[in-house]
């Protein structure tokens, strides 16, 4: 095991922020948002499915996305990110699972018509053998 | 029938000793068909031949190896006037003009040659070592028939593609419905200013490459072909739509790829590339659900296998393990035809196999190190480092800071960054060292590289690695635990979120728990990135070689663009079962994909119909048959007679055909013909008819067993009596060693 890496790497969303270098107290980042991989070698790259909060939720239509922020305010939700009017990507507080964040959001079923884990995917470039000009 | 053809065409014709109403000698049309002043002359079994007391001067050497002479016609004389002179000699088998056999189209790009998918002749590329022949998707025989891949939009679903790269701005989607720079969603696909693509990442309209990996993909689909630069892509020409959803480090999640698929398949995309892939996942999730809004819109979509060199029947790689018909997943091959080794595959759910390894296309130029973003720590200083330690029980700031520059380990001479040095690190403490301010203003792209060397107490004490663009408000990008091995790994971090800011930092925070120390974490050689994609960074060494089944897929997507643009009424379904089909069978594939064959572009293309097909009567119980073998694609040919009671086979014929003689022809009869060119998913494409009527038998004849493949020819009608029973076979192995070259060109 010794040529084997076993370390892992954590993935953080974005908006989850600590306080800074210079003040008198410092709030530790535990943030539920993370996501774990394994990395075993520098070629392949394992990756856990998906961080076990953040979801992606599809609005019913566009034009329920005033009535959606409103639902992920009051269950403390932030959302990440919107990539196209009725796509979009919520991270919770930490105080539920995604399952659990699932449950809750489908019931505003006239809202959230699909809720499922943002999975994560990435390149599927061998990183053994690589010459050339480039960035690796 | 493009020009190619049309001088490639292969005209064979007979020469009959009896000869028939239909006997006389056509030249065929065209420039520099054949040479003008040669013939290739097969004498007869045992005849007796002197061609220099003729006045014919052989051009090739007679060492008993070569069946034909190769001769100089005689001043003043034509090929036709020359062949109709050796018309009644009995001492000839067999004459034809010296034909012109030109190459299939090559390009003239000056790297086309290690582009060994695209043609493989066994070269070695790369450093590597030599390859396999004909081990690759027949492509460069495949632009024969089309290099024009334009009519289909290929969406590439990457890390953007460099819109500015030489082999590819001539070949970027544009988005018709657009104006740039309005602010107004003009089209109203929802999307603002999206002319060419869109960035699904940073929810912007520039969907350049600040990785690599997306222009390489879309450079194989489709880097200009033939224009003198670089290398090419499998279409000369294409239409890539480029559509980001992985960061600068490769990485994306679900939200943007099915935001992605939906706009390709509403902005006009054929075919979708996604050379991508991950773990999570399930059948009817809201990827799956996209890629079937692609299929019931009729796009295709190429997805890689996956490298974890696994069986995706038992371990899924998403979305390549869903099950939609318009999916093509694809694992990769070697330049020998073997499954490279990194490629998952699977028996059900990995379709066909594609050159993946040492593959040469388009990146970006290298990127630049951002000026005074740079720290090595090779001259023994913090270089404006500034360094803390904290006690987290408490979070008080510790008055003995152990955070110092060490040459514990270093990746580049001789001192890296480090926790403690000379000692494991202390349960709860918070170790950080944060970097001075790096001006970004301008700067589009950043990226944070670095070289981490860790040991942590795996999934409890974690290095962070975090930016920040005020060094007030900090966001985690990266947190390591575990160990190394004493190895430095070098490491990057997408910082495109802190683009513009005037005093970016980065911080390196280890935190430690209450139980378990190791010896902690040693960072070197840290660099803030910009890429360059102006148009003026650009140079010829925008190549790169890279592997995986990221590259075989597009191989698969450019052959899918270049099969559809040639034959644009193909369904999805058919377009899928047309690649599917007509590939190459790959013993190293069998059992391991669901088709167990490598791509074969030429095989893939539309079949073409004989042409000038010619029946001419040798004798009572014999008809020559000669025509035009136009397509590429044929598996095999079929000879077919009508006798007046319907067509009916008499002869399968070898790829690349052009003539037959039935020696079992009725006589007294009225026969009609026909040649059927057959693909190898069981397309048919049948010739026009040619007619012949045989006379009525006089004499007991001696039938000549029917001539077939090797090339046909046209059996000489002179020895209706005791011809040697081996000279069809000789005939065709004559024959088979002069059509071959065309296979070889």
């Amino acid at each position: 095991m010794k040529n084997i890496i076993i370390g892992s790497i954590m993935v953080l969303l974005m908006g989850c922020s600590s306080s800074g270098v210079g003040q008198t107290e410092e709030v530790q980042v535990k943030s539920p948002s993370v996501k774990e991989h394994k990395l075993v070698n520098k070629s392949v790259i394992k990756e856990t499915k998906t961080s076990k909060d953040e979801l992606v939720l599809v609005l019913c239509s566009a034009q329920k996305l005033a009535e959606a922020k409103s639902i992920l305010k009051k269950y403390k939700l932030q959302m990440v990110k919107q990539s196209s009017p009725t796509i979009m990507t919520v991270a919770s507080h930490g105080e539920q699972s995604s399952q659990e964040l699932k449950e809750i959001l489908l019931k505003e079923s006239s809202v959230f018509c699909q809720a499922q884990e943002n999975y994560k995917y990435h390149t599927m470039q061998s990183m053994k053998n690589i010459k050339g000009k480039g960035n690796e | 029938m493009n020009n190619f053809f049309k001088n490639m065409r292969l005209w064979t014709l007979c020469l009959g000793l009896a000869m028939s109403a239909t006997s006389a000698i056509a030249m065929p049309q065209g420039q520099d068909t054949f040479v003008q002043d040669e013939l290739l002359i097969v004498p007869a079994p045992n005849g007796l031949l002197n061609v220099g007391a003729m006045g014919y001067k052989v051009m090739n050497k007679q060492d008993g190896k070569t069946p034909f002479l190769r001769v100089k016609l005689k001043k003043g004389e034509t090929v036709l006037s020359a062949m109709n002179a050796l018309a009644g000699n009995s001492n000839i088998a067999y004459v034809q003009p010296n034909y012109i056999y030109r190459a299939a189209l090559v390009p003239n790009d000056p790297r086309f040659n290690e582009y060994w998918g695209l043609k493989n002749t066994g070269q070695a590329v790369n450093g590597g070592a030599a390859g396999t022949s004909g081990a690759d998707m027949a492509v460069e025989k495949a632009w024969g028939v089309n290099t024009d891949c334009s009519t289909i939009t290929v969406a590439v679903i990457d890390t953007g593609v460099d819109y500015n790269h030489p082999d590819l701005a001539t070949n970027i989607w544009s988005n018709a419905g657009e104006i740039a720079g309005n602010g107004i969603d003009d089209d109203a696909n929802g999307f603002v200013d999206d002319i060419r693509g869109w960035d699904f990442v940073q929810a912007d309209n520039d969907p350049m490459d600040f990785a690599h990996h997306g222009t390489h993909v879309a450079g194989t689909i489709g880097a200009s072909g033939n224009n003198g630069v670089g290398g090419t892509g499998v279409c000369w020409t294409s239409t890539i739509m480029p559509l980001r959803v992985l960061g600068s480090t490769g990485s994306g999640t679900t939200a943007d790829i099915i935001t992605a698929i939906d706009y390709a398949t509403a902005n006009g995309a054929k075919v979708i590339n996604m050379s991508l892939g991950g773990s999570g996942g399930f059948t009817g999730d809201l990827t799956d659900q996209a890629i079937a809004r692609a299929n019931a819109a009729g796009v295709l979509v190429v997805i890689a296998a996956g490298n974890s060199g696994t069986d995706n029947d038992t371990t899924p790689s998403y979305p390549a393990a869903y099950t939609q018909p318009n999916i093509i997943a694809v694992a990769a091959t070697t330049q020998s035809d073997a499954l490279a080794s990194f490629s998952n595959f699977g028996a059900t759910s990995v379709d066909i196999g594609a050159p993946g390894t040492s593959i040469l296309s388009t990146v970006p130029p290298a990127r630049s190190a951002i000026p005074g973003c740079s720290w090595n720590f090779d001259t023994a200083t913090l270089q404006g480092w500034t360094v803390n330690t904290w006690d987290t029980t408490g979070a008080p700031l510790l008055t003995t800071n152990t955070v110092a520059i060490s040459t514990e380990a270093a990746k580049s001479p001789f001192y890296s960054l480090t926790d403690t040095p000379g000692s494991v690190y202390a349960n709860n403490r918070s170790y950080r060292a944060v970097s001075p301010t790096c001006n970004l203003t301008g700067v589009q792209g950043a990226l944070l590289k670095y070289n981490l060397e860790l040991a942590s107490e795996s999934n409890f004490d974690y290095l962070y690695v975090e930016t920040s663009p005020d060094g007030v408000t900090w966001t985690v990008g990266s947190a390591w635990s575990g160990t190394t091995s004493g190895v430095f790994y070098p490491l990057e971090l997408d910082m495109k979120s802190l683009d513009g800011a005037p005093s970016a930092q980065v911080r390196f925070r280890f935190d430690t728990d209450a139980t378990f120390v190791l010896g902690g974490y040693h960072a070197d050689d840290i660099q803030m990135t910009a890429p360059n994609t102006s148009v003026a960074a650009h140079s010829a060494a925008d190549y790169a070689f890279l592997d995986g089944t990221s590259m075989a897929t597009p191989n698969v997507a450019g052959v899918a663009a270049l099969v559809w643009a040639a034959d644009a009424g193909l369904t999805v379904a058919q377009l899928k079962s047309r690649i599917l089909n007509n590939a190459d069978v790959n013993p190293a594939l069998a059992g391991k994909t669901v088709t167990g064959k490598r791509v074969n572009a030429m095989m893939a293309m539309p079949l073409q119909a004989a042409t000038g097909l010619t029946a001419t009567v040798q004798t009572a119980s014999s008809v020559s048959l000669s025509w035009v073998d136009n397509s590429i694609s044929e598996s095999n040919y079929r000879v077919q007679r009508d006798a007046g009671v319907g067509f009916a086979t008499i002869a399968t014929l070898a790829t690349n055909s052009a003539a037959y003689t039935d020696s079992a022809a009725p006589s007294n009869t009225t026969l009609t013909y026909r040649v059927v060119a057959l693909a190898r998913d069981g397309r048919i494409i049948n010739s026009a008819t040619a007619s012949a009527t045989t006379p009525v038998a006089t004499a007991p004849a001696a039938t000549p067993a029917a001539s077939s493949g090797g090339g046909g020819g046209c059996v000489m009608g002179g020895q209706q009596n005791g011809i040697d029973p081996l000279f069809p076979i000789l005939l065709a192995l004559a024959l088979g060693a002069l059509y071959r070259r065309r296979r070889n060109v």
